[in-house]
């Protein structure tokens, strides 16, 4: 697709000439694939499959063809829940991006290593940490009895002190807060290792020119790195489009109202609450959707040397 | 595609079953041995003792306590996959509405036959029934298809827990009388800078609805109530409507917006919550109360047990309840009572395994031997949270202020319970937001009105909700009744 | 903290006229300060969960309602005691169970990373979208086809339950790494082995995979995370005791109208024990994976 004719000569050039027999790369294949196709497509495949049905598990599904999807794009309910993603996929899109990157580039400049090792630790050992605790410490920072309202009790603002999860102006943004200050240890390691990577004698020359740091993180690191970024924006991206536990724990329902609803939520609500599991695997494909298309033109826009199958 | 859709559409029967020699799995909720209640003191282990000598006079049978596994949703993910393969525990302990959502799945055994036969753990039983102390809280339990699918074993109270020594240093002499003399103690508390009231998990709306309702419209309820309760739960519940009943009655215009009676519940309740605590979802009460940051706390009988052996507890506590609405608050009050929020606890229920398993004779068997009253007062002792439902069982004497409580009567309906979860849902979701001044109250009057007509409409055609006999009844008062709607305002 | 200073400092020193060179120092000197203090802050913070959990896991019912933030004094050890009687038959499947999914995974996603990397054969990018976009059906649609399946396919209740489809599903990413991997690496030495006569498999065992441990090191961490933490899946598949893994057993102090922290939380560190092991282990590989830019995308 975006292989000008020569790269393609010098990939070509730079394959190996003598390759094994077919049978023996599909019978390596077939391992893997057949676990791939026995767990996950024939599952999926039935999922996606109900879209087009009624279907309330424990009875036999009913075909309805696409009537879901027309009830679907005149639900108000979900499309709340889309705007509410568009929202807070938007917020958590920025932060995750570029504080990750900021903190990188800290610690990319800490002259000590070993500082630099301890804060690279420091950022991996709280992924073990089970989100349901994350969540939790969240809640009661939220609390009547929480940190925040006792902070701003203490600096005598008690009118700007709201039930920051109930209430209607403020719930949406008091779960999009949960994981501050954002810097989340794997996307830091990810954004520091193309830091690392960058090569030396371009950082001299960038010296040489006279690049202030804001300059060089701008004009150097950015363009280097865009591999990293195309990565963390695909990852991020299915998190946030699929994800619901936040919410979920957060709020329970997507209250108040439907002020913190998101699609995954609501799937999920359809599909073990409401005993619509046929409607959920709607939005199932739906968000399936709109996240190849999504992941289609992050790779047409970001485009890296790194050679890519198909590409 | 229809491959794929045929064998993930149909219920699959379990295969790996009847097997000799399996243990009967049980979940007796709170009293599943190794549960520590509250997360206070040692686990309880009463529940083992007594299956090991069931197991004794009962050779090759075995008790195999199990927990059923919460991932904090009362719709319980794990439990429903389990019963859709036919795996679930034989015995499992949840809130019986849950069960009535399943009905036309035969997930779980209606027990009405089994409550006819002798108990014969309790000497001159003719009916296993008439050994529960309160048969007819026993009996409200019944599904919309009028059968039974759960043993009452234990009942549940809830109770103003207040701080003594908060309200009296802010010179509030004592529980209130009257519910306008609650507000203005509240006003008091507030302007001091403390949370007058709260209830855990935003439960205190969907509590005060219910008993705000009952004050409301006490009066009136005889003649609204289509289908007198039945002769076996009048004891426990007076003019109690069913969810159909709710329904019809709401096609004739009662519980919308154009029902004066509706408008002042929603008045009061939201009048109410000014006093609760900021967030309603999650404000932390426990925390609040313990150190002395709340003045009401709004909880089940369980909570006895945590503070009674909180040792960071520096101030001296009491127990009351809701006060009664009188006229000066309402004229539509009569000054009854407040009843009770509360009933039926451990609700045990047999699953589909049992009939798969070909053990359900020996379910019934335990689940008999467990509430004999020798029996079942040594695990609701134990525990120290809930009271005993059998006659002849005794209870522990810290227990007895929410006995005092549990004289009064039920509320004429639990608005929360009734309702299909899908319409519930949306229910607690408006009055949340209604309570948060999302909404104004016409316009939560509005959804409310629509999402009762969605739901009667959802039960078209089913044939608990044949409104025939309702209409009747309807036909003969129609006159009185209708006069209680739209009034000139 | 060091307070040498940075390449910011040095430019701009260099570049600036000598008449302002003091105020500059001074100004330059106070925001390598701030920016050190700010990333301390954010370090902090990020680094609190963790913190908590430790603190929380040594507190009784009380202790945690009457000092929440802070760690309470004296300490309750009983917590661990408790929740390592309860949970050591768990953990011992937790691990069996991880150790079969990481090996599993690591040999699938090596295998066909290195044959998309490397080869090419008719269907091979159709296969690759094929595995890649199963990243993006969301896990919980799945949940409840993936259960009836394995119903039928009698795996209830089984030790296979919990690693074949963690496998299945989790050496997708594996792949996607490792085959980025491969492809970076210096396709002359694969043809230096070629000529030496090394096929498929002795390209891959000698000259791939020695160079790739780093990135092995990733794959492994977070098919460990991945394996250790979940509990949606265990929790529905698997209800005896004999096979349960860890994160579901843990939920038994999830209680319906109280929780056990104490010992909740005493279980979440004793579960996070072995992951804390397997990262000192891999560390170096992992940090130098992270370093060697394999991650590319």
């Amino acid at each position: 697709m975006n292989s000008t004719p020569s790269g393609k000569a010098r990939r070509r050039a730079g394959r190996p000439a003598g390759q094994p027999s077919l049978w023996i790369i599909y019978s390596l294949l077939f391992v893997p694939f057949s676990l791939l196709v026995v767990f996950n497509y024939v599952p999926a495949m039935s999922a996606l499959g109900h879209a087009f049905t009624d279907w309330d598990p424990g009875k036999p599904a009913v075909w309805t063809g696409l009537s879901n999807f027309q009830q679907l794009l005149q639900d108000p309910i979900f499309l709340k829940s889309l705007a509410n993603l568009a929202k807070l996929g938007l917020f958590v899109f920025v932060v995750n991006l570029t504080i990750p990157f900021l903190v990188a580039e800290m610690i990319f400049h800490l002259r000590s290593e070993r500082w630099s090792y301890a804060a690279r630790v420091a950022l991996v050992l709280p992924m073990i940490v089970p989100g349901v605790v994350v969540y939790m410490i969240w809640q009661y920072i939220y609390s009547d009895a929480g940190i925040l309202t006792a902070v701003l009790e203490g600096l005598g603002l008690n009118n700007w002190i709201y039930g920051w999860l109930s209430h209607p102006k403020t719930a949406l943004w008091a779960v999009a807060f949960v994981g501050f200050p954002f810097a989340h240890g794997f996307n830091v390691l990810i954004y520091y290792a193309g830091l690392a990577n960058i090569p030396q004698s371009i950082l001299d020359a960038a010296e040489v020119d006279g690049l202030g740091s804001a300059g060089k993180m701008l004009r150097i690191h950015i363009p280097l790195m865009l591999g990293q970024i195309r990565l963390l924006t695909i990852v991020t991206m299915i998190g946030v489009i699929n994800g619901f536990e936040s919410v979920y724990i957060l709020t329970r329902d997507g209250g108040p109202g439907y002020e913190t609803m998101v699609p995954g939520l609501y799937m999920f609500l359809n599909g073990f609450v409401f005993e619509r599991m046929g409607y959920a695997a709607a939005i199932g494909l739906l968000l399936l959707f709109f996240l190849l298309v999504f992941t289609l033109l992050i790779n047409r826009f970001i485009r890296t040397e790194d050679y890519e199958p198909g590409a | 595609m229809a491959a794929v859709l045929g064998f993930c559409g149909g219920v699959a029967t379990c295969e790996a079953q009847a097997l000799g020699g399996k243990p009967i799995l049980v979940d007796l909720g709170p009293y599943t041995p190794g549960t520590i209640p509250a997360g206070i003191g040692e686990p309880v282990q009463e529940s083992r003792r007594i299956a090991d000598e069931w197991e004794k006079s009962q050779p090759g049978r075995r008790i195999k306590y199990q927990t059923m596994i919460s991932t904090g949703t009362t719709e319980g993910e794990w439990l429903k996959t389990q019963l859709i393969g036919g795996i679930a525990p034989e015995i499992v302990t949840m809130n019986t509405e849950v069960a009535w959502q399943a009905i036309d799945k035969d997930w779980f055994v209606p027990l009405d036959e089994f409550f006819q036969r002798p108990n014969t753990y309790i000497p001159g039983n003719e009916h296993w029934m008439d050994s529960f102390a309160n048969p007819a809280l026993t009996n409200s339990k019944r599904a919309p298809n009028g059968k039974l699918y759960c043993l009452t074993l234990d009942t549940v109270e809830t109770g103003f827990f207040y701080n003594k020594t908060l309200l009296n240093k802010l010179g509030i002499a004592g529980p209130p009388e009257t519910w306008s003399e609650m507000l203005d103690s509240f006003k008091v508390i507030q302007d001091a800078g403390i949370t007058p009231m709260t209830a855990q998990f935003n439960i205190a709306s969907d509590w005060g609805q219910d008993i705000v309702f009952e004050m409301i419209y006490h009066d009136l309820l005889p003649s609204l109530d289509p289908i007198p309760s039945p002769p076996d739960i009048k004891d426990y519940q007076v003019n109690f409507l069913d969810p159909q009943e709710a329904g019809f009655l709401f096609t004739k215009g009662f519980f919308s917006s154009r029902d004066p009676r509706w408008r002042e519940v929603n008045r009061l309740v939201k009048e109410w919550r000014q006093y609760w605590a900021r967030e309603l979802k999650f404000s932390d009460p426990l925390r609040l109360f313990f150190t002395g940051r709340l003045a009401v706390l709004w909880d089940g009988s369980w909570t006895i047990r945590r503070l009674a052996k909180d040792p960071y507890i520096n101030f001296e506590w009491g127990i009351g309840y809701v006060p009664a609405i009188t006229q000066e608050t309402s004229r539509y009050a009569s000054g009854s009572p407040a009843t009770l929020i509360g009933g039926a606890a451990t609700q045990v229920h047999i699953t589909n395994s049992a009939v798969n398993n070909g053990t359900l004779e020996d379910c019934v068997d335990f689940l008999m031997f467990l509430s004999a009253p020798q029996n079942i007062e040594r695990i609701t002792n134990e525990a120290l949270m809930f009271m005993p439902n059998v006659k002849g069982a005794k209870m522990d004497e810290r227990l007895q202020p929410f006995s005092e409580i549990f004289k009064r009567k039920s509320c004429a309906i639990q608005w929360m319970e009734a309702m299909d979860p899908e319409y519930k849902k949306v229910w607690r979701r408006w009055l949340d937001y209604y309570l948060e001044d999302g909404f104004s109250q016409e316009e939560y009057l509005k959804v409310l009105d629509e999402n009762f007509a969605a739901w009667v409409k959802s039960h078209e055609g089913d044939a608990a909700w044949d409104f025939t006999q309702m209409e009747a009844t309807w036909q003969t008062r129609k006159e009185v009744l209708l006069r209680e709607l739209d009034p000139v305002r | 903290m060091s307070l040498e200073p940075s390449i910011i400092e040095r430019i701009e020193i260099s570049a600036a006229p000598t008449p302002v060179r003091g105020k500059r120092l001074t100004l330059a000197r106070a925001w390598g300060v701030a920016w050190r203090v700010g990333l301390a802050g954010i370090l902090f913070l990020t680094f609190f969960p963790f913190l908590f959990l430790v603190i929380t896991s040594l507190k009784n019912t009380h202790q945690f309602y009457h000092t929440f933030w802070l760690p309470a004094w004296p300490p309750t050890w009983g917590n661990y005691v408790q929740a390592f009687a309860d949970l050591k038959g768990y953990i011992f499947n937790s691990l069996l169970v991880t150790a079969i999914s990481i090996s599993g995974i690591l040999a699938c996603s090596t295998v066909t990373g290195f044959l998309f990397a490397r080869y090419r054969f008719p269907g091979r990018e159709f296969l690759y979208y094929m595995m890649l976009a199963m990243l993006m059906v969301p896990g919980v649609l799945m949940l409840i086809p993936q259960f009836v399946w394995v119903q039928q396919l009698g795996m209830l209740d089984t030790y296979a339950v919990m690693y074949l489809p963690y496998i299945a599903g989790m050496q997708v990413m594996g792949m996607y790494l490792l085959r980025s991997f491969f492809a970076q690496l210096d396709q002359a030495l694969f043809e230096s082995a070629q000529v030496d006569g090394a096929g498929l498999f002795l390209q891959l065992w000698h000259v791939a995979l020695p160079l790739s441990k780093p990135v092995l090191g990733i794959v492994a961490i977070m098919s460990a995370l991945g394996v250790w933490n979940s509990f949606l899946w265990p929790l529905v598949t698997v209800s005896s005791d004999d096979v349960m893994v860890l994160t579901a057993g843990i939920l038994r102090y999830n209680g319906r109208m109280f929780n056990q922290y104490g010992p909740m939380f005493a279980g979440y560190v004793i579960s996070a024990i072995p992951l804390l092991i397997l990262f000192m282990l891999f560390t170096r590989a992992f940090m130098k994976g992270i370093t060697s830019g394999a991650l590319k995308g």
